[in-house]
């Protein structure tokens, strides 16, 4: 016990390091001009992998479990640091908060794509119907953006179930090919129904707002005028914080254990008390959920929805991010669509090649590891709850072991 | 009143009756040996009581209850936990998980109770684990070091026993084994035989059905066998009875067997 207590002292200063070296990555990967940024990006990627490969990755995550309150705080102060270091960058601001947008798309499309292995082609979708509630409800008819978040959610759970209620029947690539078709679907309806806007889309969706106190909007202290992305980022990245932080909890209950057997071999699962088509509907719903959010908060950012915002194509990046940052894995996901949004938005200079490099990077991605940067993780409850479990010690049992 | 129960099951895919009127008895602390040529429905049989498949036309009761109607899940929580012919793990989860996931239906925390996880959260996912690895470890001591090691890297026989002890976590009351010494050499079949009775000392009201082609297992382990052709039931015994039982030698055994 002494030992581990000399390491713990140790420790802590080492956590607040690695919170700061990777925030400061982040921040760096923002902030400086598109050419050192993605270089930048192509040192974390490698660099990521040989982690991955020597297992540091592991040992980096059971250090932040062990000291988790270290962790959290330290982590806290780099969130807030970062606005402040990008409070006069209106732009790279911007990216920050999409990064945290999709980020919160992308999470919920692990629920069905990365745990529970039905790839769902219609994030984008479920996002719009987000973002359209949240725009009707503030728009159309004039109520508080918090009633229109709650709105969006709603709005996405339910599509998420009216979505999953007849996947229950299809599996693999039929299902697939069923998500597709609702996104190409949701993009022509949207396109045709006037009431709400049509090919123009609704403008004018409302900032979220505390009190009076504006989430978006340009204020000055001390002579220093801040991005109107101030307040908005450090809000999108408490709730993508909330996000992550359920993601994990529903991965290491067994809901999440339920979501991988029903990937593996629905049967099986079936037969071992599992409710196959209720999980396959929590998935939706819950990812739902999720798009919900990314979509009103997406909404609120632009002030403005249109149809060409939700297309198929947005909904491949969706996917992509959730096979390069690690399918399953909530924190890989994030990483991952943090990445790509970073990629994507620094190769605006080159649009004539944009799509070419992004293809190529996530070409070399697949081949160099299919499971992405950093994939699911073993589920070790007793480092989660701080037990050990007892050596089982029946007489004839065999020699007890300890580990 | 028996334990388990079919009255006259059949089931038709096609034009082929793969299972035609099998009635069929079996009462708590009784193994039952099945055995058959090939495609003469044992599996079928098996997938009918556990709800895989629902029969066309008859009825399986449990304690009396019908389940016939009932899916799978809802078969597996009234009591009744199978393996399969090949393994049918999560290759990509931890032995541990394999197992925890057999206490899907037991365990009571709701989803609020997952988001927020108070105390007694904890107690209730680290029991269940506890009880998992309790029984794993009493088939195979060496597993509860491997407990967090991919279940695709572990040993066949050892995913045998890993699916053996998913079924058993949620202490059902049946046991259906599909061929559990497949695959398996001389020496590790006589393991499994030993692993079999096991079962029996952890679960002591537990009956078993067991689908076996290896007739040394049959011999020493079931109490009863019932022999299955073509989907009908031809003969129903105590070992020794059903190797002299001339329907079932021209059927199954064949001349040179005994």
């Amino acid at each position: 016990m002494t030992g581990r207590n000399g390491r713990g002292l140790r420790e802590k200063p080492m956590t607040i390091i690695f919170n700061i070296v990777i925030f400061g990555l982040a921040f760096l990967m923002l902030r400086l001009p598109y050419r050192y940024s993605l270089a930048l990006v192509a040192i974390v990627v490698v660099a990521l992998l040989r982690m991955e490969r020597k297992g540091a990755v592991d040992a980096l995550f059971s250090l932040y479990i062990r000291n988790r309150r270290v962790a959290a705080f330290s982590a806290l102060i780099c969130i807030l640091a970062i606005p402040v270091l990008l409070s006069t960058f209106r732009y790279q601001s911007h990216i920050a908060v999409m990064a945290l947008i999709y980020a919160m798309v992308c999470l919920g499309l692990n629920f069905q794509m990365g745990s529970t292995n039905m790839v769902n082609f219609a994030p984008a979708a479920f996002m719009g119907i987000g973002a359209y509630s949240m725009a009707v409800m503030t728009v159309k008819i004039g109520v508080s953006p918090w009633l229109g978040m709650l709105t969006a959610i709603l709005t996405s759970a339910f599509a998420g179930l009216l979505i999953g209620l007849p996947t229950l029947r299809t599996k693999g690539y039929y299902l697939s090919l069923v998500t597709m078709a609702l996104q190409l679907a949701f993009v022509q309806l949207i396109k045709n129904m006037p009431s709400i806007g049509g090919p123009n889309g609704i403008s004018g969706v409302k900032a979220f707002s505390i009190g009076g106190f504006s989430l978006y909007k340009a204020y000055t202290f001390f002579g220093v005028k801040l991005t109107p992305h101030f307040f908005y980022l450090i809000f999108c990245a408490f709730a993508l914080i909330i996000l992550v932080y359920v993601a994990q909890r529903i991965y290491i209950s067994r809901y999440g254990l339920a979501l991988n057997n029903i990937a593996q071999d629905e049967i099986a699962a079936n037969c071992l008390g599992v409710d196959v088509p209720r999980c396959k509907l929590f998935a939706f719903v819950i990812g739902g959920v999720y798009c919900g959010v990314g979509g009103a908060l997406y909404a609120s950012l632009t002030s403005f929805v249109g149809p060409n915002d939700f297309t198929f194509a947005r909904s491949l990046v969706f996917i992509c991010m959730v096979i390069l940052g690690g399918m399953d894995n909530p924190i890989g996901v994030t990483v991952g669509a943090f990445l790509l949004t970073v990629i994507t938005e620094k190769l605006r200079n080159f649009s004539d090649y944009a799509q070419l490099i992004y293809a190529v990077l996530l070409v070399v991605i697949l081949i160099v590891r299919p499971s992405g940067l950093i994939p699911k993780r073993v589920r070790d409850y007793c480092a989660v709850f701080g037990r050990e479990l007892l050596s089982p010690s029946r007489p004839d049992a065999g020699p007890a072991d300890k580990d | 009143m028996a334990l388990l129960e079919t009255k006259g099951v059949s089931i038709q895919f096609g034009g082929l009756w793969a299972v035609k009127d099998v009635d069929f008895l079996i009462d708590a602390k009784e193994i039952v040996g099945l055995i058959g040529p090939n495609g003469s429905g044992k599996t079928t049989f098996l997938n009918i009581i556990s709800g895989v498949y629902r029969a066309t036309h008859g009825a399986v009761t449990l304690q009396g209850e019908d389940i016939s109607a009932l899916r799978a899940y809802s078969i597996f929580k009234k009591g009744i936990a199978r393996t399969y012919q090949s393994s049918r793990l999560c290759w990509d989860l931890s032995v541990a998980d394999n197992i925890l996931t057999g206490l899907y239906s037991k365990q009571m925390n709701g989803f609020w109770d997952v988001i927020l996880r108070p105390r007694r959260v904890d107690s209730e996912i680290y029991d269940s684990l506890q009880e998992c690895m309790d029984i794993l470890s009493y088939f195979n001591p060496g597993l509860f070091k491997r407990r967090y090691e991919l279940a695709k890297n572990i040993p066949h026989i050892d995913r045998r026993r890993i699916e053996i002890c998913r079924a058993l976590v949620g202490q059902p009351a049946v046991l259906l084994l599909d061929e559990p010494t497949a695959g398996l050499n001389g020496e590790e079949t006589m393991q499994m035989m030993k692993d079999i009775h096991k079962i029996r000392e952890i679960n002591k009201d537990i009956c078993i059905i067991i689908i076996e082609h290896d007739m040394k297992v049959m011999e020493s382990v079931p109490e009863r066998i019932v022999v299955f052709n073509a989907g009908q039931k031809i003969a129903e015994g105590i070992y020794n009875e059903i190797v002299r039982d001339k329907d079932v030698i021209s059927a199954y055994l064949g001349g040179a067997a005994i």
